[in-house]
């Protein structure tokens, strides 16, 4: 499954072509970002450097959009050729006039909403962007029922250890559903605090 | 087991599927938004002819577009099978020489539009008559615009355009005969009978 040749992909590695390919560039986009962000800076602005307006504003614009042939570079800082090439088109634009978005939009109509660093809200990334909030109030919201059972349950627990010291000594209290009601009948005999965890409860369990 | 063990378990479990299906993707395969809209008009010269082609030229038929340069490696990969089976496809096979002329074959920018356009003209014959011809004709996109608008960020790439000028389907990366057979083909004879 290798393949997508772009030649001089990013100017350095000539890779891509081979199976290691992937594996190549990846290495080489990391070697760049390591060793090159501050050169790349003065390669970016090397045509029509003239005017410094444009390429301020080319930088900004860029910045926003994605290295197709580089997928983890923006369009400002890739050296990849297609980059230099939609830099040259964004250029042009600015030339041109066109608004940022309209820029933007010329993109996207080519290449598709992944030239975007930043991923528009609409309802196919709704689960993107609000996925994990969804996740922080389900969290919280199981939190809370834990909180609010285990406080039920200490409720109980205190009513029942209040019912149980009554008849405390009564003869015939049953041994049989010692497991399934633990916490309701067992220790409340030793403590007249419940048990707080089920250590606790086993320990107390094996006192019995 | 614990009850409450479950619904992390479960949560994992999905979050596995995820991350399994995930490596299965391949990140340079990025959809085009192009998929049902009209083809993008271009007028280019072609590699032989003296008229420019443009693909209003094809209204009325299903037809391929190939992009390819001499220079990428991948194109040698899908070559002989375009070549191979170029009559079986049965429709017009547009090549769209790319960038032919790179950077560095000009790297002081001296090579006038027509000498660029000659020397791209004479490689691009030179390769194609050595491994062979699969294309009705070839257009020359030396600066790459054309390529641009229609959202081409690697070579190969393959657009299938069905008779009203639409893009129906676009391959990123060589065609296989695999790839040929199981989707190019049947895509092509759909649209044909349409």
């Amino acid at each position: 499954m290798s393949f997508f040749s772009y030649r001089n992909e990013c100017r350095k590695c000539s890779c891509l072509n081979a199976g290691f390919g992937r594996m190549a560039v990846f290495i080489c986009c990391a070697l760049f970002l390591a060793l090159g962000a501050n050169t790349l800076g003065a390669k970016e602005a090397e045509p029509m450097a003239s005017d410094a307006q444009v390429e301020a504003r080319l930088v900004h614009i860029a910045e926003e959009l994605r290295c197709l042939v580089c997928q983890n570079e923006s369009l400002s800082s890739s050296r990849a050729d297609l980059a230099e090439d939609l830099r040259a088109q964004v250029r042009e634009q600015i030339v041109k006039g066109k608004t940022d978005q309209e820029i933007k939009d010329y993109l996207v109509e080519r290449y598709g909403d992944f030239v975007l660093y930043r991923p528009l809200v609409k309802p196919m990334t709704w689960l993107l962007w609000f996925g994990p909030f969804v996740c922080l109030v389900f969290a919280l919201g199981m939190l809370m029922l834990a909180i609010k059972k285990r406080n039920n349950k200490i409720q109980s627990l205190g009513a029942a250890s209040q019912h149980s010291t009554v008849q405390a000594h009564h003869p015939d209290h049953d041994h049989d559903h010692e497991h399934e009601h633990e916490h309701e009948h067992e220790h409340t005999h030793d403590h007249p605090h419940p048990p707080i965890n089920s250590n606790e409860s086993a320990l107390s369990g094996q006192k019995e | 087991m614990k009850k409450f063990l479950i619904l992390p378990l479960a949560f994992f479990v999905v979050l596995v599927v995820f991350l399994a299906v995930g490596l299965k993707r391949d990140p340079h395969e990025i959809p085009s938004p192009l998929i049902n809209r009209a083809a993008p008009e271009f007028s280019l010269p072609t590699l032989s002819g003296t008229t420019p082609f443009s693909p209003s030229d094809y209204k009325g038929r299903v037809w391929m577009l190939n992009v390819w340069a001499t220079w990428c490696v991948s194109c040698r990969e899908e070559h002989p099978v375009l070549v191979a089976f170029a009559k079986q496809i049965g429709v017009p096979i547009v090549g769209l020489s790319y960038k032919e002329i790179q950077p560095q074959d000009d790297p002081e920018k001296k090579l006038s539009p027509e000498s660029k356009l000659n020397l791209a003209r004479s490689r691009g014959s030179v390769w194609l008559d050595r491994h062979g011809n699969p294309y009705t004709l070839s257009v020359m996109d030396l600066d790459g615009r054309v390529g641009i608008d229609y959202g081409v960020y690697g070579v190969p790439e393959t657009y299938i355009i069905d008779k009203e000028g639409v893009i129906r389907y676009k391959q990123i990366g060589p065609v296989t005969p695999q790839i040929l057979s199981d989707t190019l083909l049947p895509i092509i004879r759909g649209l044909e009978n349409s």
